[in-house]
């Protein structure tokens, strides 16, 4: 089904772009790597409900947190982990991602960063567009497979990512270790960002020059105090 | 960031300081395409605000390039910070004085880098 029809925004927005939505919508109702599809459609909707913390007030220690799921299938600990990528990323230190990976187990936590990763930018295009946000899907059935991809190594991020055979940046195999959400990622970000013209220092292929991209997302790395 | 490299490729004369704020150099409408990702990062539906004046600069299809452009980053630095990705090797030699300059040593996410 169409949801994100090119009639569904009132300013054109690239097919390729819409086809990658598409994809990833369709992603979040099935059963996932680690997290069934109730579960990954209810991450989305706690990305969704996340808030800043008010000034003054510390984030939730995550040894403490219970990992006793509630009625939306997600632990206190799940939760705090969504809030804290959904909107306070940049303050996330080696010592706290160490902490929540050994209470959710790897593959539970890298699927969680998937997660919002790419529902993230679509629900962002649609407040920025003055479009409203998708409803989210219907959760489908089935069990996550839990399969670890082979070829996976530790080379200095928090988890393990595709090594054998890797050539390419860091960046594209941040989330390997989920390898079907990490593709649908690289579909919305390809498609929103260098489709097939990442090494070209000059595009002609969208309405901005490549020096303005740069400067927008340069500014956007820096107002999320994002290092890389 | 390839800020600098694509601006050198058309002698654009851009000046990185745009990416914390300061001055955007020789980038065409760079003061205000900085305002848009500003305001679009911190509250993006009075972001819109600013969409009459954004597609007087640069079209239509410009301004919606600048919402694809902050909205997709948006996704990358979560991906960035929540996984610890590392500089590559050459972005690490490369942006060297960059980083210096503009204070970016300075963010958590920089512990994740050797040296």
């Amino acid at each position: 089904m169409a949801e994100f029809g090119a009639d569904t925004f009132h300013r054109p927005v690239d097919q390729s772009i819409l086809s990658a939505f598409e994809a990833v919508w369709d992603g979040l109702a099935t059963a996932g790597t680690w997290w069934t599809a109730s579960e990954r459609v209810a991450i989305v909707a706690a990305t969704r409900r996340s808030l800043r913390l008010p000034l003054g007030e510390t984030a939730p220690d995550i040894a403490g947190l219970s990992d006793a799921v509630g009625p939306d299938g997600l632990s206190p600990l799940t939760l705090e982990v969504v809030r804290r990528l959904a909107v306070d990323a940049g303050r996330i230190t080696r010592d706290w991602a160490t902490a929540a990976i050994e209470r959710m187990g790897q593959g539970p936590y890298v699927e969680t960063v998937a997660l919002v990763v790419q529902t993230v930018p679509i629900d962002m295009l649609c407040d920025l567009l003055g479009r409203p946000r998708q409803d989210l899907p219907v959760p489908g059935r089935g069990e996550p497979s839990r399969v670890v991809p082979d070829g996976l190594g530790q080379e200095g991020a928090f988890v393990p990512w595709a090594v054998d055979g890797w050539s390419g940046p860091n960046v594209a195999r941040a989330l390997s270790f989920v390898p079907d959400d990490n593709a649908r990622r690289m579909g919305i970000v390809t498609s929103m960002y260098s489709g097939r013209h990442f090494e070209e220092m000059v595009w002609r292929h969208r309405a901005l020059s490549r020096p303005q991209v740069e400067l927008v997302a340069a500014r956007t790395s820096a107002v999320n105090e994002c290092f890389y | 960031m390839l800020l600098r490299a694509s601006s050198d490729a058309i002698d654009a004369g851009a000046d990185v300081h745009g990416a914390v704020g300061g001055a955007t150099g020789n980038v065409r409408h760079g003061g205000l395409l900085m305002a848009y990702a500003e305001a679009a990062n911190r509250d993006p539906e009075a972001a819109r605000a600013l969409d009459d004046e954004v597609i007087a600069a640069v079209g239509e299809a410009g301004l919606v390039d600048a919402a694809v452009i902050v909205a997709v980053f948006n996704g990358l630095v979560r991906s960035a910070d929540g996984i610890g990705i590392p500089l590559d090797d050459t972005m690490l030699a490369a942006t060297a004085d960059a980083r210096s300059v503009l204070g970016l040593d300075s963010f958590a996410g920089a512990a994740n880098n050797p040296g």
